[in-house]
């Protein structure tokens, strides 16, 4: 169970279906500082940040949770407006079928589809996990940027599956209401699409590891097909998401995210 | 014979005088009696609320569950040991248990799921008498729950309100379902008063996913059965599995409770001695004014034994009568005690001690030993009280006696 | 009128001491019967009171100012908005000691191990004291917060430290819901990390400098979850509260720790019911004793109170001198328990009983431990309640045979023999 309460940054955005969507054309249009420049890795960091500002999408993910004791397949659908809305549902299992979660600014709430009612998560409910998987509630909500908790920096470079990446260690800044200690990020050096975040505690230890790959093109974004999230506890658990469809810049009104829009599913 | 006649004339010729004495001995011994009662009344409150209500003597779990509570560490083939519990004669239940978030209008609150067999555990545990509101529950209506009155209290719920249970489910899947109120507890334990909900075992397999096995059997050893003899064999029976008594699990409560029993011990000691006082200073008056007259016994010839016997043979009349005094009267002040009992509830709320409710109202214990015990205790103390004025009776001086006032 | 009263006085002295035996005896009996009360009231005194005092010091005090509704549903939400005038008019009363504002609430608390979900007590170090709270001379590692606006400070209890896999200096994030029901994340790291005892406090204690929680949990400066009050004699709670009530601001209460821990309250009295019950069962056994004596002494005496009668003594004066007997018997009573009880008396108030290997480690009653040492210590009230009852017991035993001596006629010196 500690495992599934552990947090982490940036997973909550991988239910919003934004966390590792390009827009090419954002890419293109903003110039690309040289690696050796100072405000480089910054910039990398406000790209990826940046990845799903403004944008809305719409979408079909299943995610698989691996744990010590089971192994669990669900098909959900996935709505998001900015980085402030974001509504999940699950579409199969049968019996989970309408069970949803919604984020609305900073609270969150779930709908419980075969009691019918919702129930809004307090503060000290946030260490829980989210459907049962390697994620808890406050990676859902948790929304700053890395720029904001992570002084930046440029560490190394290397190839990652034969590709050549940019290793960047994000260091906490003393003051950041985040647990780990750093995170190292992979990102591809041509494309600048993330593909690995290791997460270490403040001793150095590795905590977590987030994955992305199957990098696939739609709409003209490039975004990453599966999500994976490890915690490096030897324990082989992990939990998988993949997007099966997905359009963007889809119009979704604010007062879907309400809970009476919730509760009219 | 004679010496009998004779005490028990001499008994009657003071009428005052004896009557100052039997009463004396036979309050003491209405005291002692009563407190008895009421001592036991308090050390089995405490206990039996633990055993009846709480856990059980005994219990069974899953080789890692009492360390690291877990869904998945069930006892994979409870039947067999029940099976083998039921024909020795230990009442024995399973239960299932798990833990979730219950909510009900705005509040939530974290909740211990408990799944009852109800059937069995009517014979292990007074948990179901303990419903204060509403009623326990019932195995055909399966989506009614009975939660803890500080729970109750937490989420506003009365009886037929309505709760959501979440939790996770044992296949990693979203546990939830909505339950009726059925009953309300009053004061079991301090973590069933604040988190309980108790469901029957059908409603927890299927809301949990937990199609076969179970958490926990609680064991209740037979009325004369010791609790590490009964636990042993227990343990034969299922090697794998851990099992421990209440005192293994509870050992600061069962160290208490000794505690408790020490100083029980140490008051029954000081009420013993405070009625020594009181009779002794009976006995003292009643033979010291009767110097004189043991005087002329002796002047007459009779010897210090014949003196002594005769002392005691009235003494023992006295007491004889005292006893059955006493105890006329303890009975009834025993009866009322173990029926009505004192109720402490006006002063006393809802209390726990290391996180044990007790009952607020006080209530008598009352076994043969109950009289049997105090009246002994009784006849040793006061034939101690009586030596002393007896011995000087019987080896006085017939000359210093006569002079005696 | 006086003098015969003296007389009679003087004469009721001589005959206590006729019968030295039987007197001695009933003193014994007295003295007995005044040690037990002494103990165990005062058993009942210093342990309820420690308790309580104990208790206060972890909660909210003596007596609570609170908003009115968070009793029923704690929340951060509900608060007091001016502490510091509610503290003001608290230390105006006379018997107030000290004041303390505190915040307390639920919140996850959370390492990169492990997270918990605890109550904080949010607290101004440099305004509280060992008597304002109590966990200052537990057992520490790292030390107490410093100020109240201290940056990034955080003490958690033993068993929440090790539960979270923190040391002193880890990293941890409070998540709480703020006034307005926003969920906001702070970090902070242990300074501190305590041990008291008391299981169930060890494994959620969270204390955190109250100012830096003001500023997340968006409240204005003066404004508290509440105000504990603490008065120098637990007694005098209920009375504090009761003045305090029409000085609290409107939407808050003034409780006292009975009301606010009715599970404490009702431990103590159940405990001091049944010392109570003890009590009352040895008087009565000693009132008995005391009566007999009397009774019988007077019933001896018949031929004597008779030939006094003859004497011209009225039965007003029988009466008085028996009476006067007992008032003898009883203060000579108490002055022999003073002597007897003295001794074992400062030793048990100064030294305790240690029971510790009685109970283990780790009792708690109600949420709170209990001290391993038991002292016997007296208020002086219920002191002078045990004196007024002895005397006054061994003067209602007196009242029959006093009544049969008053009765005695001329007849009875001569039928008596």
């Amino acid at each position: 169970m500690n495992e599934l309460t552990r947090r982490s940054l940036l997973l909550g955005a991988a239910t919003t279906a934004a966390c590792a969507l390009l827009p090419l054309s954002a890419l293109a249009a903003a110039p690309r500082p040289s690696p050796e420049s100072p405000g480089f890795a910054a910039w990398v960091m406000d790209q990826i940040d940046d990845m799903h500002r403004g944008s809305s999408s719409h979408g079909v993910l299943s995610m698989t949770v691996k744990t010590e004791n089971w192994t669990r397949n669900l098909t959900m659908e996935s709505w998001s407006r900015g980085e402030d809305y974001s509504l999940i549902r699950i579409l199969a299992p049968k019996k989970e079928k309408g069970t949803a979660t919604l984020k609305a600014k900073e609270d969150l709430f779930t709908f419980l589809a075969k009691t019918g009612r919702t129930i809004k998560v307090s503060g000290a409910m946030m260490g829980s996990s989210w459907m049962g998987s390697h994620m808890n509630n406050n990676d859902l909500v948790k929304a700053s940027r890395m720029a904001d908790d992570y002084s930046i920096a440029l560490t190394g470079q290397g190839t990652l599956g034969g590709v050549a990446q940019y290793v960047f260690t994000l260091t906490a800044k003393p003051d950041a209401a985040v647990v780990w200690g750093k995170i190292e990020v992979t990102v591809e050096q041509e494309s600048l699409l993330p593909t690995r975040q290791i997460f270490y505690d403040e001793d150095g230890t590795a905590m977590r590891a987030l994955e992305f790959s199957d990098y696939k093109e739609v709409g003209g974004r490039k975004l990453a097909g599966v999500i994976t999230i490890r915690p490096l506890d030897g324990s082989g658990e992990f939990t998988r998401v993949t997007y099966d469809s997905i359009e963007f810049d889809v119009d979704l009104p604010v007062s879907m995210f309400t809970v009476q829009h919730l509760k009219a599913l | 014979m004679k010496s009998l006649t004779m005490a028990w004339r001499n008994v009657w010729r003071n009428s005052r005088r004896t009557l100052a004495a039997i009463a004396a001995t036979s309050l003491g011994l209405w005291a002692m009696i009563v407190y008895s009662g009421m001592a036991a009344g308090y050390l089995g409150r405490m206990e039996r609320h633990v055993l009846d209500v709480e856990m059980g003597d005994i219990q069974v779990h899953h080789a890692e569950y009492v360390k690291t509570p877990s869904l998945y560490d069930r006892i994979e083939d409870p039947d067999a040991l029940l099976a083998s519990l039921d024909e020795a004669g230990l009442p024995a239940a399973p239960r299932l248990l798990g833990s979730g978030l219950a909510a009900a209008g705005d509040s939530s609150a974290g909740v211990s799921l408990i799944g009852v067999d109800v059937e069995r555990d009517g014979a292990v545990s007074l948990v179901g008498k303990s419903v204060t509101a509403g009623h326990w529950l019932d195995p055909s209506a399966p989506s009614e729950v009975v939660i803890g009155r500080k729970l109750a209290k937490m989420l506003n719920l009365d009886v037929g309100g309505e709760l959501v249970v979440l939790s996770q489910a044992a296949d990693g899947s979203t546990a939830n379902d909505l339950y009726t109120v059925g009953g309300i507890l009053g004061g079991v334990s301090d973590a069933v008063d604040r988190g309980g909900v108790y469901m029957v075992e059908d409603a927890f397999r299927e809301l949990m996913v937990v199609p076969d096995g179970t958490h926990e059997i609680i064991v209740r050893r037979t009325p004369s059965g010791d609790l590490d003899a009964t636990a042993n064999q227990v343990r034969a029976w299922a090697p794998e599995l851990e099992t421990k008594t209440w005192r293994e699990l509870k050992p600061t409560l069962a160290s208490m409770l000794d505690s408790a029993a020490g100083g029980m011990a140490a008051m029954f000691v000081i009420v013993y001695a405070a009625i020594g006082i009181v009779i002794l200073n009976a006995m003292l008056m009643a033979v010291f004014e009767r110097v004189r007259e043991f005087g002329v016994l002796k002047a007459i010839g009779v010897s210090p034994r014949g003196v002594l016997a005769l002392i005691y043979l009235e003494t023992v009349i006295q007491t004889g009568i005292a006893i059955v005094i006493g105890i006329g009267l303890a009975i009834p002040a025993n009866w009322y005690m173990t029926t009505k009992g004192l109720d402490l509830s006006a002063s006393m709320g809802g209390l726990s001690v290391m996180g044990t409710t007790m009952d607020p109202v006080w209530r008598s214990a009352v076994t043969v030993d109950t009289y049997v015990q105090p009246t002994v205790a009784l006849v040793i103390i006061v034939l101690i009280a009586v030596t002393y004025p007896a011995l000087r009776a019987a080896f006085i001086k017939p000359i210093t006696a006569m002079r005696h006032q | 009128m006086a003098r015969a009263n003296a007389r009679l006085a003087t004469m009721a002295w001589r005959n206590l001491w006729r019968n030295r035996r039987r007197t001695l005896i009933t003193q014994f009996g007295i003295v007995f019967g005044v040690f037990m009360a002494v103990l165990f009231t005062g058993i009942g005194d210093s342990t309820y009171g420690q308790m309580i005092d104990h208790a206060a010091t972890l909660g909210g005090g003596h007596v609570v100012v609170q908003h009115h509704e968070l009793q029923d549903l704690p929340t951060l939400k509900k608060t007091v908005l001016d502490a510091p005038a509610v503290e003001a008019s608290a230390r105006e009363l006379p018997s107030v000691t000290a004041t303390a504002t505190r915040i307390s609430g639920a919140a996850m608390v959370a390492t990169a191990k492990n997270s918990q979900g605890t109550f904080f007590f949010a607290i101004d170090p440099t305004r509280e004291t060992n008597d304002t709270f109590g966990i200052l001379d537990a057992e520490w590692e790292g030390e107490m917060l410093k100020a109240p606006d201290q940056a990034k400070a955080i003490v958690l209890g033993r068993g929440l430290a090790e539960n979270l896999e923190a040391k002193l200096g880890t990293k941890v994030v409070y998540t709480v819901t703020d006034k307005d029901g926003e969920i906001v994340s702070a970090l902070a790291r242990v300074v501190g990390i305590v041990t008291t005892g008391a299981p169930s406090l060890d494994a959620s204690l969270c204390l955190l400098p109250i100012d830096v929680v003001r500023e997340h949990l968006s409240y204005a400066p003066g404004e508290a979850t509440l105000v504990a009050v603490f008065v120098g004699d637990h007694r005098e709670s209920a009375a504090v509260a009761a003045a305090l009530a029409a000085r609290v601001p409107e939407g808050s209460v003034a409780l006292t720790w009975a009301q606010a821990q009715p599970d404490l309250a009702g431990f103590i009295a159940m405990k001091e019911g049944g010392a109570l019950i003890f009590e009352v069962i040895i008087m009565v056994l000693l009132a008995a004793g005391i009566f007999n004596t009397l009774f019988v002494s007077v019933m001896e005496r018949m031929r004597e109170f008779g030939i006094m009668a003859a004497v011209g003594f009225q039965p007003r004066q029988l009466f008085s001198l028996v009476m006067w007997e007992s008032a003898w018997m009883a203060l000579v009573g108490l002055v022999a328990s003073v002597v007897v009880i003295a001794g074992p008396y400062y030793h048990l108030s100064t030294k305790g009983i240690d029971y510790s290997s009685m109970i283990g480690d780790g009792a708690e009653v109600a949420g709170v431990a209990m001290a391993p040492i038991m002292y016997v210590r007296l208020y002086p009230t219920s002191g002078l309640v045990i004196a007024a009852v002895v005397i006054v017991a061994t003067m209602v035993s007196g009242l029959y045979p006093a009544w049969r001596a008053g009765r005695a006629n001329p007849a009875d010196a001569i039928r008596l023999g």
